[in-house]
């Protein structure tokens, strides 16, 4: 079979959790062999992950030159974009109609400057105002305009047929997925490691009316995406939570926990009590508190160390947090010791933390419990029930609450080796790579046996939709 | 009652929508246990919405500022210009290092916004190339020690511009360039030693390097125009007329109009920011005295030419300057409103023009009224020109 994989900003452009997860998924099914698009990217960006044999191409969407709007380009232009902005009045029908009408526009016309339109700008800043307490003044219709002009880039792109498509996330590589499935009439496999709408809302965006207007957008992507995929698809029962509350078809959801090799992880135990922390240097790991939390640790047991693993993603919350050690003078007992492979890092201690402010099911997490650490984590998004008994959870934003779990570990070394065997029994019952393979490959058999008249190619084939997307979408809904 | 308002104290105050609430509440750990435990009710989704209803709603409006001043990068040049009006060179390598540098600006302008190894390797491209062409002036012509030291001075200076602001590295490329003044040969060793300390930036360009440049050619061949406009224009009125005073008027305006493009971007986006429609932003502009400002002054000069042209009385022999640096002037602000083939197209045509004959003055001062005809234009259609804006 010949799947189409849409990603962005991780596989294969950048080493990230959904990444790791790309890699492992590819390379476990060798049957299939797989078309990657990467989305998202402005420019063209280096490959960061070794290509497995399977891997027949690596795509990144990117809008090639197109004619200029003619009159009649530009009367449908005005209408597709009306359509489109359905989403600001949460009219997912109208919202599917104006992105398909603009993919079939957009991949033949350069649609740049159609987006300078004033009628387009009239209509954008009457339907946003209901949900901003003041009237948007032109520059935040202005950013709104150019926001929507650049996000909509990977509907412009039309993939080469596969059998199946797998979207990554219900986000702008949902939308390159949406769209492949439409276009080519093939089943939609929707796999969601975080909430995409959630982790925009976790971003600082500016200015307001854009933020409101992502967040609308996003919203009404995800309810399209929902209704449309064949199979929704989480690592955790916290997604599904909230893919159910944005309407998603019970009987089409499912989970499949992310799964680690565990034979690629022994247990290693360091002389000193030393706390460990991998991840990304970026505001939502709230490291912060963690400083905090390890200034009490410090107070308790003085020879206690914590190590930090990971790039900087942020360099001011970096620079931040430099000035924070320093205020706390942990110069000497915390340090960021960079980059290295999960496996080497978990080695160099025998506690390991996280302190974010929203996870889903991290692999670090998931590597740490198959080395046997004791974790301590904050009780948000999918880490409670990842962790379970195998572990301490904590209130987040708590340095009190944080510093008590991480003492207690520290001063009771038995306790940590029952919470670390328990915690590698838990990824060999639940989070096996081998389980995890073997889910998708079931997911991918299933989906190829579903027949799918409703998406027979929706345009291209003839000048104008040949199916109304509204009646797709209610037939769906049916 | 206390505890929603301590809660939401804790909630940062740019919520969007009551999923946004919910995903805020949820990383100050609440779940559907500590929801009901707390405020008994059954999901957090139901206290995001609840709490979304009650909470202050405003706006957030941005911190403007106007972008970072020119002043230190004018004054170098002022020096530059100075120096070189002493020396008196040949003004026909002063005009090819000229469209050198005029290249090479926008094309480091881009590749620093993209990614820090492209222009390391750009920047080494556009060294190496500077050098070339003064090496190749020197064997298609020969050139007085003077000029070469002056050169050289140039060259260095256009790279300064692209390295952080050393006040002291720029006070010894000053001393250099007065040095060739006194003796050329000692200050064209000066400066080679001088622009040794580059290599600390350079990298040694790779294929995708020139893949970059190729892919940028668009890019590249109007500014090529532009470049090679302005050159001849310059170099055609330098060797007409050497008159000291006109080129202080030249680029005075040239750098009065650098100014004024800063106040006016600040000026436009704050007029974006308070204006609710179309109407509102053109009254904005009206009102502005800035703006009146700039169209009466270049008005004012075309009056005062058609003035003495009715009269027939002969041209001040400044108007030349004059014109040409509004026209450069106006051009910058056009190109900062992205306008870059409206200007490249009017500079080329422009030196085109004058070279098959037509009077100098005239062919300024029609440029000056096309550019300034396009500026507001481009102004008043805000949905185009906002892109630039921001």
């Amino acid at each position: 079979m010949r799947i189409l994989l849409t990603t962005e900003g991780s596989y294969p452009n950048y080493l990230t959790n959904q990444g790791t997860w790309c890699q492992q998924l590819i390379r476990g099914i060798p049957e299939h062999s797989f078309l990657v698009l990467a989305v998202g990217n402005a420019k063209p960006l280096p490959i960061l992950y070794e290509r497995p044999k399977n891997v027949e191409k690596l795509l990144q969407s990117s809008v090639s030159e197109g004619k200029s709007l003619g009159k009649s380009e530009k009367a449908l232009f005005e209408q597709s974009s009306h359509h489109l902005l359905g989403f600001l009045q949460q009219d997912i029908a109208s919202f599917a109609q104006g992105l398909s009408q603009l993919a079939q526009l957009g991949h033949r016309y350069d649609l740049w400057e159609a987006f300078e339109n004033p009628s387009f700008w009239r209509r954008l800043q009457s339907l946003l105002q209901p949900h901003l307490p003041y009237t948007p003044s032109l520059a935040e219709v202005a950013h709104c305009a150019q926001w929507l002009r650049s996000s909509l880039v990977p509907l412009f792109f039309i993939p080469p047929k596969t059998d199946l498509v797998h979207a990554t996330n219900a986000g702008l590589a949902g939308l390159a997925g949406w769209i492949a499935s439409s276009q080519h009439g093939i089943p939609l496999i929707l796999t969601e490691h975080d909430i995409y709408l959630r982790e925009r809302h976790l971003e600082q965006f500016h200015p307001f009316a854009l933020k409101t207007l992502r967040s609308l957008f996003f919203q009404s992507l995800a309810r399209l995406l929902y209704l449309q995929a064949d199979s929704i698809i989480s690592p955790c029962l916290f997604n599904r939570t909230w893919q159910r509350h944005l309407n998603a078809p019970p009987e089409r959801t499912r989970i499949i926990y992310n799964g680690v090799d565990p034979d690629l992880y022994q247990a290693q135990l360091s002389e000193t009590p030393t706390i460990i922390w991998t991840g990304d240097i970026e505001p939502n790991k709230d490291l912060s508190t963690l400083f905090r939390a390890f200034w009490h640790v410090q107070r308790a047991i003085p020879d206690a160390k914590l190590k930090l693993f990971g790039s900087v993603k942020n360099k001011s919350y970096y620079q931040n947090l430099l000035a924070l050690r320093e205020s706390l003078r942990l110069e000497r007992t915390l340090s960021f010791e960079g980059v290295f492979p999960l496996q080497e890092a978990l080695a160099k201690g025998n506690i390991f933390v996280l302190s974010s402010l929203s996870e889903s099911v991290p692999y670090n997490l998931l590597g740490a419990m198959a080395s046997q650490k004791a974790i301590v984590a904050t009780r948000v998004g999918g880490m409670t029930e990842t962790i379970g008994r195998a572990g301490r959870l904590v209130t987040p934003q708590e340095p009190a609450s944080l510093a008590t779990a991480l003492i207690e570990l520290l001063s009771y070394p038995e306790v940590c080796q029952r919470l670390g065997k328990r915690a590698r029994q838990r990824v060999l019952e639940r989070y096996n790579l081998e389980t995890m393979l073997d889910s998708y490959a079931n997911v991918y058999t299933e989906a190829s046996y579903k027949v799918h008249p409703s998406k027979s190619a929706i345009f291209l084939t003839t000048e104008r939709p040949s199916e109304d997307p509204l009646i797709i979408l209610k037939d769906r809904a049916a | 009652m206390k505890s929603i308002e301590s809660l939401i104290s804790r909630i940062r105050p740019d919520i969007t929508d009551s999923l946004d609430t919910t995903t805020q509440l949820e990383t100050l750990g609440y779940n559907r246990y500590r929801v009901k435990r707390d405020f008994n009710l059954k999901t957090t989704f139901e206290l995001g919405r609840d709490l979304f209803r009650i909470m202050p709603k405003r706006s957030f409006l941005p911190n403007l500022q106007p972008s970072s001043s020119p002043l230190l990068r004018q004054l170098l040049i002022f020096v530059g210009l100075v120096l070189t009006f002493i020396a008196s060179p040949k003004i026909w390598p002063l005009m090819v290092l000229l469209v050198w540098s005029l290249i090479s600006h926008p094309l480091l302008d881009q590749a620093r916004a993209e990614e820090r190894k492209t222009f390391a390797r750009l920047f080494t491209i556009i060294f190496i190339s500077g050098l070339l062409l003064i090496i190749l002036s020197n064997v298609l012509a020969p050139i007085d020690l003077q000029t070469n030291a002056l050169l050289l001075f140039w060259w260095n200076l256009g790279l300064s511009l692209w390295r952080p602001p050393k006040i002291y590295w720029r006070l010894l490329l000053i001393l250099l360039g007065v040095l060739s003044l006194v003796s050329p040969a000692l200050a064209t060793i000066g400066l080679l030693v001088f622009s040794l300390h580059f290599i600390s930036v350079l990298q040694l360009p790779k294929a995708s390097t020139l893949k970059y440049l190729k892919n940028h050619l668009w890019m590249l061949l109007p500014t090529i125009f532009y470049a090679l406009g302005i050159a001849y224009l310059l170099g055609n009125l330098m060797t007409s007329s050497k008159l000291w005073l006109g080129f202080l008027v030249l680029t005075t305006i040239v750098f009065l109009s650098e100014w004024l493009e800063r106040s006016m971007v600040y000026a436009l986006q704050k007029f974006l920011w308070s204006s609710h429609s179309r109407e509102d932003y053109h009254a904005k502009i009206f009102s502005s005295l800035g703006f009146w400002g700039q169209i009466l002054l270049v008005l004012g000069f075309v009056a005062v030419l058609l003035v003495l042209k009715f009269f027939n009385l002969s041209l001040h022999p400044l108007l030349p300057f004059a014109l040409l640096g509004w026209a450069i002037g106006l051009g910058l602000i056009l190109l900062r409103l992205e306008q870059l083939f409206l200007v490249a197209t009017g500079f080329a045509v422009a030196a085109l023009v004058v070279f098959l004959g037509f009077p100098f003055w005239l062919v300024m001062l029609g440029l000056v009224l096309i550019f300034l005809t396009g500026m507001m234009l481009i102004i008043m259609r805000v949905e185009g020109s906002s892109t630039s804006i921001f």
